[in-house]
């Protein structure tokens, strides 16, 4: 199953939080800098990785666009999933928690 | 000269695991603006086990002539002229990487763009000052029309570089310098492109397509086009169909048999300095006798591979031997040493992540590896025989050892997560120590490891959980203490 590193920090360059940047296979170790406060992995339960590859797809719709197609609303994803904000709160690079998002709630830009 | 600010990209263990997150954090310059911050943004590169998959978007940066990204294999990490060595950036949608940025340098990797155009430079770049420069050394290009058109003037620098690929089209306002490099394919250039061109290999049958108003200036070229008719401006020393010997498939350094490229070189070391670059080839050798191709400093002594440091994620060597090869450090990930001997390789030093040496011998007696050192993760070592390594250190996860044996190893220290040693023995190891969890140790017995008599210390543990461990013998001389032993463990 299929891990991802998603942008988890202030829009900037056409990156937008939830954006999915990089995608391992579960339990991958991640490297140091992959973690709060620039990015945030989850896990996505029955989630092949190569199909979780796809939602890396780029943009390129100007010199500084939209930098992804897809990525995942993490808010309502914490909701459907029944991840509560205590929880989520506990997230930090020391202890390298990964959130198992049961619910993902996908957002195609290409299609907003 | 502005600072540079190094961020590892690594399967474990670095900064990032991917180019792709590098550049979200865009190199760890909130903004991304190198100007201002007086940086150059490097992304250094590591080996892996399987190529770097997720497509790379440079944008978003801010450079100009002295503030650049650069991405760069670290060192010793290096593409070298075999396929298969170092960091490889191979998307699985063809799309690998997609240029934005003004100033960019690429050094000693892998890029496999597939049928993707304009990889290498966009249509329109990001925020820059001045001209923009991209320059790629060291490297392997894959993929067809790679350099893409601009609307933008641009300074293109290919510089010991192996390109192999079906064509690379380039572009009217791309200004593209090849110097060294080793072309497997026809190049393409578009309306009005001018190439220039210096000690190259051409080894296509059709070597070049011109569209209208392109031209193409060349010294000391050879190709295997039986024609020079395609060169606008001869500056001297092409030379046309010709026959070119490599030292393998895959492997782009000239046999010493080779007469097509080897020795027939210009001195175009000026060339290089122009790019601050010094005279060194894919290898990194100071050039003193000049060759054609990647592999410009084959014209010395031994020629051949003198430091193929290493073979890593897929590469292979079969059936061959890498005869004088001073540094076959690394056989990472899939890559495979069969039936043959690195017979004077002094440090044989790395299989790892699924590598394998099976079938052959480092036998010492024709100066073989000396410093074999790591078997990792998932390598294999089968049918043969590390006479006299003197560091086969690590085994680890996954990796097995069987049917062969470490015979004078000093340092066989330990087998890892996952390990195996069957059927072998490890009869002088002075340190055969730890066989650890998971690991297994079977139908074999570590004899004399190590520990004459008076020198317990050498083996002073051997650490095992969660293991099964059968048909042992322990012949002990001397005092010895066993902790933490599970009743019921041991049977």
């Amino acid at each position: 199953m299929a891990e991802l590193l998603l942008y988890y920090r202030d829009p900037e360059r056409g990156y937008e939080i939830g954006d999915v940047i990089h995608v391992l296979p579960d339990g991958s170790a991640w490297g140091n800098s992959e973690c709060v406060d620039d990015f945030l992995v989850v896990r996505l339960p029955g989630l092949p990785v190569e199909e979780a590859q796809a939602y890396t797809e780029p943009m390129e719709d100007d010199v500084v666009g939209r930098r992804r197609r897809y990525k995942i609303d993490i808010n309502a994803s914490m909701a459907a999933s029944g991840i509560d904000t205590d929880t989520f709160g506990l997230v930090y690079c020391e202890d390298w928690l990964v959130l198992d998002i049961t619910a993902p709630v996908w957002v195609d830009k290409a299609s907003v | 000269v502005a600072t540079e600010l190094v961020r590892t990209i690594k399967e474990s263990g670095g900064h990032y695991t991917s180019l792709s997150a590098w550049e979200a954090a865009a190199g760890g310059i909130s903004g991304g603006n190198l100007v201002t911050n007086d940086v150059i943004a490097v992304a250094e590169c590591y080996g892996r086990t399987s190529a770097d998959a997720t497509t790379v978007l440079l944008n978003g940066f801010t450079t100009d002539a002295t503030h650049w990204v650069e991405i760069r294999a670290a060192s010793g990490e290096e593409y070298r002229g075999v396929d298969g060595v170092g960091y490889i950036l191979r998307a699985s949608a063809s799309r690998a990487l997609l240029n934005y940025c003004a100033h960019l340098r690429i050094y000693g990797i892998t890029i496999d763009v597939g049928t993707q155009t304009n990889s290498y430079q966009s249509t329109t770049p990001g925020t820059f000052t001045g001209t923009p420069d991209i320059r790629i050394v060291g490297c392997r290009l894959i993929g067809n029309a790679a350099i893409g058109t601009s609307s933008t003037a641009y300074q293109f620098s290919v510089v010991n570089t192996v390109l192999d690929a079906v064509d690379h089209a380039a572009s009217s306002n791309v200004t593209v310098l090849m110097l060294g490099c080793t072309q497997t394919a026809r190049y393409t250039l578009r309306e009005n492109n001018p190439l220039t061109t210096k000690n190259c290999i051409n080894n296509a049958a059709d070597a070049y397509t011109k569209n209208t108003g392109a031209t193409i200036t060349a010294l000391n070229c050879a190709l295997k086009e039986n024609s020079l008719a395609d060169i606008s401006t001869n500056l001297g020393g092409c030379r046309q169909g010709q026959t070119f010997t490599f030292s393998g498939t895959g492997d782009w350094h000239l046999s010493e048999s080779d007469a097509g490229a080897r020795g027939y070189g210009a001195d175009i070391s000026s060339d290089y300095s122009a790019l601050w670059l010094s005279a060194t080839d894919i290898d990194g050798q100071t050039i003193t006798t000049w060759s054609i191709g990647a592999d410009a400093q084959a014209g010395a002594a031994g020629g051949g591979i003198q430091d193929a440091s290493h073979v890593a994620s897929g590469g292979a060597i079969a059936g061959g031997s890498a005869a004088s090869a001073r540094e076959q450090a690394v056989q990472g990930s899939g890559g495979a040493s069969t039936g043959g001997a690195a017979q004077t390789s002094k440090e044989a030093g790395h299989v790892a992540s699924g590598g394998a040496v099976s079938g052959g011998a480092a036998d010492t007696s024709t100066g073989a590896a000396q410093d074999a050192q790591h078997v990792a993760s998932g390598g294999a070592v089968s049918g043969g025989s590390a006479d006299s390594s003197r560091e086969h250190a690590a085994q680890a996860s996954g990796g097995a050892v069987s049917g062969g044996s470490a015979v004078t190893s000093k340092e066989s220290a330990s087998v890892g997560q996952g390990g195996a040693v069957s059927g072998g023995q490890a009869s002088q190891a002075r340190e055969a120590t730890a066989t650890g969890s998971g690991g297994a140790v079977s139908g074999g017995a570590a004899v004399a490891s190590a520990s004459t008599a008076g020198d317990s210390e050498d083996v002073a543990e051997v650490t095992v959980s969660g293991v099964f461990i059968s048909d042992i013998t322990i012949e002990v001389a001397g005092m010895f203490w066993v902790e933490h032993v599970v009743p019921g463990s041991i049977h």
